[in-house]
């Protein structure tokens, strides 16, 4: 399993990158025993959290404080790459934050779909609920 | 014909809860010999099925205490919903997320293969909410009819239509409550025709008995809609990310936001959607 905060190291001039799936050969090597569900699911906890909440998308904006124990320590702040778009001193990511909703969105859509094909009607009333709030 | 007179029985005496599904069908007509008599046109009518619900609760489709339930939910305001949703509900869904993304994971990294079953587990117990028993639908179709159903009249024809076929009168819709599922324009329709006739004399003139119902299906293409009319970009190009890039990416030809056809967008969503949680893990 990938430790926290450790990441693939970049390509050497001349290399090329890695495409994901060897990345995620790399990530998870070829013991199975070594991957336990529940170090997957504190994964899985720490991504949703990072990438497919309302808040995160406020976190992405640099409208909120970014928790350290979903983010981890601050790295170098962003900067914006057309410094005309963007108010003076605006320190957060566009691109992320619409990166966020756009996930929060397509996991609704996705859970929706399944949880018809699942025959629960209880989690589509669930998602319907939400999406009613946010207009979808 | 016969049968459906004895399910319009059945539903007279309340022995069975049903719901009424109608929706257009168009089809072209292309005459050999054109004239001022035979011309091409799009022929419009309607196709409707009666379906069978099952495991209804005594007195749901009561209309007395479904007014009585109307009448209570008449408090709710939004406060109530929002505090539902960011307390009880947020942890559903944060439940849902974290076991979609171990479903993604495991179903496309071999060497967490062996999980899967374990996070196809959180949707069949820990987060299932109401699951329906797998069973084989009872359901009845009817003469297709050349009522045209873009219209509030039209809406008021075809149901006249279907009780007919039913065997149903005015007098028996007294103490009945009919879910009517269709598309956006169907309810949108109905909802009309109600407000038009409310001031009619009995309540089957008046369509109180009716209940409109957007379908399932409908519901998921407007929310697709929904999702490319928000995170599609007007241009593309490096350094940009969003689903017009992504598309680009992809090679994906089919794809247009404008008329977003259901299942090929479907496949182009879940298709970015489970690249964008894999690619989460970098």
């Amino acid at each position: 399993m990938r430790s926290e905060g450790k990441a693939i190291p970049p390509p050497q001039e001349g290399e090329s990158a890695p495409n994901i799936i060897q990345e995620l050969d790399i990530m998870f090597p070829s013991e199975p025993s070594k991957a336990s569900f529940s170090d997957l699911a504190s994964l899985a906890e720490k991504v949703y959290l990072r990438y497919m909440t309302s808040n995160a998308h406020y976190d992405a904006l640099g409208d909120i404080p970014r928790p350290t124990d979903i983010y981890g320590r601050p790295g170098s702040p962003m900067e914006s790459v057309d410094k005309k778009v963007e108010k003076h001193g605006w320190d957060g990511d566009r691109q992320m934050a619409n990166l966020t909703l756009r996930m929060r969105d397509c996991l609704w859509y996705y859970e929706l779909c399944h949880a018809i094909v699942d025959g629960d009607i209880g989690r589509v009333m669930e998602i319907i609920k939400v999406g009613a709030m946010a207009n979808i | 014909m016969r049968s459906l007179q004895q399910l319009g029985e059945r539903i007279k005496s309340k022995e069975v809860s049903v719901v009424w599904i109608y929706d257009n069908i168009q089809r072209n007509y292309n005459p050999w010999d054109q004239s001022v008599a035979h011309k091409s046109e799009m022929r419009t009518g309607t196709a409707a099925t009666v379906l069978v619900m099952e495991d209804v609760p005594k007195g749901t489709f009561d209309p007395t205490q479904f007014a009585k339930r109307l009448h209570l939910h008449s408090k709710l305001c939004f406060e109530d919903l929002e505090n539902e949703i960011n307390d009880e509900h947020s942890n559903h869904i944060q439940g849902i997320g974290v076991a979609t993304l171990l479903s993604i994971w495991t179903k496309y990294i071999p060497h967490l293969e062996h999980l899967a079953p374990q996070a196809r587990h959180l949707f069949t117990n820990d987060h299932k909410k109401h699951r329906l028993q797998l069973r084989k639908s009872q359901f009845y179709p009817l003469k297709t009819s050349d009522i045209d159903e873009s219209r509030p009249a039209g809406a008021q024809d075809i149901l006249g239509d279907i009780a007919g076929q039913l065997g149903l009168k005015d007098e028996d819709f007294k103490d009945l409550l009919i879910p009517v599922a269709g598309d956006q324009v169907t309810v949108n329709n109905i909802r009309k025709l109600k407000m038009y006739t409310s001031t009619d004399r009995t309540s089957s003139s008046r369509y109180t008995w009716v209940l409109p119902w957007i379908q399932l299906w409908h519901m998921k293409w407007a929310a697709l809609r929904s999702i490319f009319h928000a995170h599609w970009s007007a241009v593309d190009g490096k350094g940009l990310c969003g689903l017009h890039t992504d598309c680009k990416t992809l090679s994906r030809k089919h794809i247009n936001p404008g008329k977003c056809d259901f299942y090929s967008h479907t496949d182009f969503i879940f298709d970015t959607f489970e690249a964008l949680c894999l690619g989460a893990l970098r």
